[in-house]
């Protein structure tokens, strides 16, 4: 498993460091912002998927009581995964794996 | 030896750490004196001062408290406030003087400027002076002795004949214990006072055992009673001898307690072997005839006993004299020995040699004597073998002769002879083997003359060895090579010179008498002898160790080497010095060589292993002058070890084992592994010793946890994963004891880790701080004194105080920066065990597992290229290994909870599963049952998973896109934490390796989808993947709606009609494989209709008013599945309008997490995800009460998993 910076996670300078290891850095800008926006969701659905399949129902539970009257989805999300080390581990594990697609997937079908 | 215990009388030491609590009230009381009053605190700095000046001064006073004599290449110190102490390091000394080997310059000088010292220091005192006299005759002694031997090296032959003599007086059995020396006058001096004492007389008359007995007893002694023989026996040669035999009182009565403690164990008795060893040889040379006389008596009385018993019956078969009784119990045994009967009785003079005569011919008479001599014999034999599950049988079988030999000692039939011959053989085969194994020879003696010879062997071996290594300490690095190198270097120039009548250096020369060489070094004498016919230096074969040596001594130069080569030849008898007289110091040197460069000894015992590993930094790795013997060379240098009848076994096998000490030196990479010893390093494999069997090996194993704390019982993950490693790693025996002494040492810390791990960080900080400010201060007072002397110049008087002070606050500046550098390295290591702190292990097992992998790894890495193994990945290793072992551990109880909660056999499986999902959503009819079955037997490649997918009908592409997201987002529906009821609980990990597959399955299609696709630069194909895997997971998403949208009737249907609680419960036990399968879907789903709003039920597309409520109503825990990753992509879901995307894991990682994300991993695993937590949890408790032993289950799945 790759180690990540998880203390500040940023989705974008992840992947900016993984564009950087295939050497693309230098690639046509706009080209690159749109590889960029297509990881980006890649990686989103990944890890997303990866946390909401290891939530603690036990987490889920009590977060939703405390938060029940909150309106916004975003904040309910937040406070999910912050609160449930299933989800966090799950995520850093899709990071890996991510990656590890990523590299294998760039080393099939590079030039 | 008594230079190492005197410093702890000293409180104050260069060395050591300065006591502060000594100095800062000595300091405070001269503030006190010096000011009449409390210290003024107004002004610190002023108070700090006149602090510092108070605890110099102090300590120069407590310096000045010690008189320093050089002794033992060191400083010894003699305390002047101590009379006690110093008497008492005065009559260690005096106890060792007699058989220490001192240097020259010890000898001459150093020990009487010692003795002169000490008795100025107490001239009062009597028991000083004593002693002073005391220890003052054994140099005398020395002296003299050596005189006697440089007369005797002058002639050798003279000396053969004079060890020939005693030889013929030992008789063949016994060599003297330790490495006699040559003495002659002495010996005649005791010989003819021996034949004027009549006790001593009659012991050596050589007259028959049971003449001897018979004088002996009209001398008044009383047989029976050995003890009270011993003691007058050495009356008898404190009167010979005018010196008391160094029997030390505390070591008689450790051997003792020892022997009454039970001898338990191979270990134990090792044990008391070497205290008994160690008590042997340290007998004064002068009496050391007598202490083999204690032992010929009492092994003559045995055998006089036995003969006497086989005179009086007439028995058929005389008792096998021929077989001397075994060392051990015999002469040393004590608490048995008043047990032992009187010499009427058949078996009591059986103990030590275990010659059990005939029990047919016992006197009846003696019955209530005999009765309890049976008795104290019964319970000696009974302690002896206690424990000992090699002896259990044998302790059995004793027991059974007792009870016949108690019922009716005069009528034993035929049977019950035979049977007690039995006995008699397999207790000595038994004995035979344990004690050899305990003399640390590797081949097994076949008669107890051998084995005494044997144990005597190993005896002296380990005293040399001990020796050398004393030596080694003492001189603080490898000064016994120096010399030997020194020695060579004399001997070559005589081969230069030619005057070779000059007598080698005699007071270096190594007390190597003939028994010594006779089994070891005299054969390499002959055996390399052959292989070298040519006469050509060049060609001349030598053992590699020596080669090293010699090689070392050159230096590169060939003509040195050339004539150390030529000294070998000597040695060998090959060649001569012109003068042809003496080549006895050649010969002394080499063999000396020979010895140095084999020692020390792999086979050496325990004990010995952990003395050399505890070493001292300073000790220079001498096992590193020990190549490494190519395979391929013949065995140039024949064990030392088999000597005598062992002589028979691969002599390299003991002799190739390098077993050297830790090498200190090489640490310097990392500081971790500066702290811990280095592991000995691996023997080659070809000379080790396999075990017997898996059992011998597991039994093995497992005496070695129990010795280090961990019983058989203790199941704790950190300790099942030791037991793995070492038998992972385990060859034989040897790794055991060479492990369980690295361990050992590697308790022993550093002070500066200690004060690293013992102090807070913070005061050590302040404290580092302190100091610097304190040494800045001092450096302030010396240039302020600079200027002033410049002031002051001419005023000699004044100068000469300011240069005394000046002085003085250099020493104490030094002694401040010395504390600092400590200090430093404290704090370093601080900041390295908080940088590990992740990794740090606060109970023993795991510091132990860790330890023991840090050997192995060591160990391996040394033997390949000395690389040192990283601490993190140690760590990492560790951190794996616990978590297997706990795993299998969880894996075992989890694999036993499944099965018994009946509920799970009514959960569907992944075939009913995947058939119910395939059923029920539309977009999966085309996937029937079969279809289905077969798709679930993908999840072990039973079937293949791509061959699936190309069976199914329609076209690939829309099967990739469509059907397989699908089935992956069912999958991991049925799959989630939350969701754990819906499937059977076997079969939900095959479910989730599917779903990995399927996963896999469409990244691999999206990587081979854009190779077939025109697109040729790097970032656009990779964008066209990420686009295609993101379509494939959208129609996930967008399926799992449809998925929602068909079955939302079918769930409010379900709901209506079995009850809500029934529902959100899961519906363990009661629903059918259809609802179950899909329920994690259709709840998670619908959960996700409302997680827009928030679980506001006006928020929700729902018309129906009872939906909205059941919707409402739901468990937060319903509300999981599906829900979190639609809520986050802003992009494709079309109820957020907050964009959320990757974003929302800002700051959502917790460092704790992070760091631990491992030990969660773990404690997930251990207690199942989800639900499954209680289940373990409960199920555990309530089997481990009552259900059958593991191994059953251990069989169970190994059955079921194979």
């Amino acid at each position: 498993m790759a180690e990540t910076n998880t203390e500040q996670f940023n989705g974008k300078v992840f992947i900016d460091e993984l564009i950087e290891e295939m050497d693309m850095q230098n690639e046509d800008p706009d080209e690159l912002a749109r590889l960029k926006e297509a990881m980006l969701e890649a990686l989103t659905r990944m890890v997303f998927q990866a946390a909401e399949e290891a939530i603690e129902p036990e987490v889920v539970d009590a977060v939703i009581e405390k938060l029940a009257d909150e309106e916004d989805p975003g904040t309910i999300v937040r406070a999910l995964l912050r609160a449930s080390p299933g989800a966090q581990l799950a995520m850093v594990q899709a990071l890996g794996e991510f990656r590890d697609n990523t590299l294998e997937a760039f080393n099939q079908l590079k030039e | 030896m008594a230079g190492n215990k005197k410093s702890k009388t000293i409180t104050v030491d260069d060395d050591l750490q300065i006591d502060p609590a000594e100095i800062g009230e000595a300091a405070e009381e001269a503030l006190k004196k010096k000011r009449g009053k409390e210290p003024d605190l107004t002004d610190p700095a002023e108070y700090q001062r006149e602090q510092e000046t108070a605890a110099t001064e102090t300590r120069t006073k407590i310096r000045k408290r010690v008189i320093e004599v050089p002794l033992f290449g060191e400083k010894t110190r003699i305390p002047l406030d101590d009379e006690a102490e110093a008497t008492d390091d005065l009559a260690r000394f005096a106890q060792i003087a007699s058989v220490f080997q001192f240097s020259e310059a010890d000898l001459e000088t150093n020990i009487p400027r010692y003795l002169e010292e000490a008795e100025k220091a107490y001239p009062d005192s009597a028991k000083i002076a004593g002693y002073a006299a005391e220890i003052r005759k054994a140099l005398e002694e020395k002296r003299a002795r050596k005189r006697a031997k440089e007369a005797a090296q002058a002639e050798p032959a003279r000396a053969e004949e004079d060890k020939g003599k005693g030889e013929d007086k030992g008789k063949k059995e016994a060599p003297p214990a330790e490495p006699a020396k040559p003495e002659e006058p002495s010996t005649e001096k005791i010989r003819a006072d021996i034949a004027r004492h009549p006790v001593l007389k009659v012991l050596f008359s050589g007259e028959s055992q049971s003449a001897i007995i018979k004088q002996l007893r009209a001398l008044g002694f009383d047989v029976k009673k050995l003890p009270e023989l011993r003691s007058k026996v050495r009356k008898a040669v404190e009167e010979v001898t005018e010196t008391k035999p160094s029997f030390k009182t505390n070591q008689t009565l450790e051997i003792t307690s020892l022997i009454s403690a039970g001898v338990r164990s191979s270990e134990q008795l090792e044990k008391l072997v070497r205290k008994i060893s160690e008590a042997l040889p340290r007998l004064p040379e002068g009496t050391e005839d007598e202490a083999i006389a204690q032992e010929e008596a009492r092994e003559k009385e045995a055998e006089s006993r036995a003969r006497q018993e086989a005179a009086k019956a007439a028995a058929k078969e005389p008792p096998p004299a021929a077989e001397p009784p075994a060392p051990e119990p015999a002469p040393v045994a004590p608490a048995p020995e008043p047990a032992a009967p009187a010499p009427e009785s058949a078996k009591p003079a059986a103990i030590p040699d275990l010659e059990l005569p005939e029990t047919s011919t016992t006197k009846p008479e003696a019955a209530p004597a005999e009765k309890e001599a049976l008795k104290g014999l019964r319970e000696y034999l009974n302690r002896l073998t206690e424990g000992v599950k090699d002896l259990e049988d044998l302790r059995k079988k004793l027991n059974a002769i007792f009870d016949i030999l108690e019922k009716d000692l005069s009528k034993l039939d035929e049977y019950d002879r035979e049977y007690l011959e039995d006995i008699q053989e397999a207790m000595k085969s038994i004995l035979l083997d344990e004690l050899s194994r305990a003399a640390g020879e590797r081949t097994a003696p076949t008669n107890f003359t051998q084995l005494r010879q044997l144990l005597r062997q190993a005896l002296r071996r380990r005293e040399e060895k001990r020796a050398t290594e004393t030596s080694l300490r003492k001189f603080g690095s490898s000064e016994e090579l120096t010399e030997i190198i020194g020695q060579f270097n004399r001997l070559y120039d005589k081969v230069g010179v030619k005057t070779p009548e000059e007598a080698a250096p005699e007071e270096t020369v190594y007390e190597v008498t003939d028994e010594d060489i006779k089994p070891g070094p005299a054969e390499p004498e002959a055996a390399p002898a052959e292989p070298e016919a040519e006469e050509t230096a060049e060609t001349v074969r030598l053992p590699d160790s020596l080669a090293v040596i010699i090689d070392e001594v050159a230096a590169g130069d060939e003509v040195k080497k050339k004539r150390l080569l030529e000294l070998w030849k000597i040695y060998q008898g090959k060649a001569r010095f012109e003068n042809a007289e003496n080549t006895q110091a050649v010969k002394d040197c080499m063999r000396r060589a020979l010895e140095f460069s084999r020692s020390p000894r792999p086979s050496a015992a325990k004990t010995d292993l952990l003395e050399a590993l505890k070493f001292d930094d300073e000790i220079i790795p001498i096992g590193k002058t020990e190549p490494e013997t190519p395979p391929g060379t013949p065995p140039v240098t024949p064990s030392p070890l088999s000597g005598g009848a062992a002589a028979s076994a691969t002599p390299e096998a003991a002799d190739s084992i390098p077993f050297a000490p830790p090498a200190g030196a090489e640490a310097t990479a990392e500081p971790m592994s500066d702290i811990l010893p280095e592991p000995p390093e691996a023997p080659p494999r070809a000379s080790r010793e396999s075990f017997p069997n898996v059992e011998a090996r597991a039994s093995s194993i497992q005496a070695f946890m129990g010795r280090m704390g961990f019983p058989a019982s203790d199941n704790r993950p950190a300790v099942m994963a030791v037991r793995t490693v070492v038998g992972d790693h385990l060859t034989d025996s040897t790794d055991l004891q060479q492990l369980e002494a690295y361990l050992e040492a590697g308790k022993v810390l550093k002070e500066a880790e200690r004060m690293a791990r013992g102090t807070d960080k913070t005061k050590l900080r302040k404290k580092y701080y302190e100091l610097a400010g304190q040494i800045a201060n001092i450096n302030q007072q010396i240039t302020g004194i600079q200027y002033q002397f410049r002031r002051l110049g001419r005023n000699i008087e004044n100068a000469e105080a300011l240069g005394a002070r000046i002085a003085q606050l250099e020493e104490q500046k030094s002694e401040l920066i010395d504390q600092q550098a400590v200090l430093k390295e404290a704090l370093a290591i601080q900041q390295h065990l908080a940088d590990e702190e992740s990794y740090s292990y606060k109970e023993e097992p795991e510091r132990m597992l860790a330890l023991v992998n840090m050997y192995f790894a060591k160990r391996i890495l040394k033997l390949k290229n000395g690389e040192k193994p990283k601490f993190a990945q140690i760590m990492e290793k560790v951190q794996e290994q616990i978590e297997t072992a706990q795993s299998a551990d969880a894996g075992k109880w989890y694999w036993i909870a499944n099965r018994l909660f009946l509920h799970n056999y009514l959960k569907p499986t992944l075939t009913t599963t995947l058939t119910a999902i395939c059923a029920k959503d539309p977009a999966l009819k085309k996937i029937d049952a079969e279809s289905a079955g077969k798709l679930a037997k993908c999840w072990d490649n039973q079937e293949s998973l791509e061959g699936w997918i190309q069976g199914l009908e329609g076209s690939l592409d829309h099967n990739m896109k469509v059907v397989v997201p699908k089935l992956a987002a069912h999958l991991a529906n049925v799959t989630k934490v939350g969701k754990m009821a819906n499937i059977n609980s076997f079969s939900l990990n095959r479910a989730r390796w599917l779903l990995n597959k399927l996963r896999r399955e469409m990244h691999l299609y999206s990587i081979r989808k854009v190779e077939k696709s025109p697109l040729t630069k790097t970032p656009e194909k990779m964008e066209a993947y990420f686009k295609h895997f993101n379509e494939m997971s959208e129609n996930a998403v967008a399926q799992e709606r449809i998925a929602v949208e068909t079955s939302r009737e079918y769930l409010w249907r379900n709901a209506k009609k079995l009850g809500l609680a029934t529902f959100i419960g899961g519906g363990i036990g009661l629903g059918t494989a259809s609802i179950l399968s899909l329920s994690g879907a259709t709840l998670g789903i619908v959960a996700a209709t409302g997680g827009a709003g928030a679980l506001k039920a006006s928020s929700m597309r729902i018309k129906s008013p009872g939906m909205k409520k059941f919707i409402s109503r739901l468990s937060a825990r319903t509300l999981v599945g599906g829900s979190l990753g639609s809520l986050a992509l802003a992009a494709s879901s079309p109820w957020i309008a907050a964009p959320l995307g990757i974003a929302a894991l800002t700051g959502c990682f917790t460092p704790e997490i992070a760091r631990h994300r491992k030990e969660l991993w773990r404690n997930s695993k251990k207690y199942g995800p989800g639900a499954a937590y209680v289940t373990y949890r409960g199920t555990k408790a309530a089997i481990g009460l009552f259900f059958l032993p593991l191994n059953v289950f251990k069989f169970w799945r190994r059955w079921m998993y194979t």
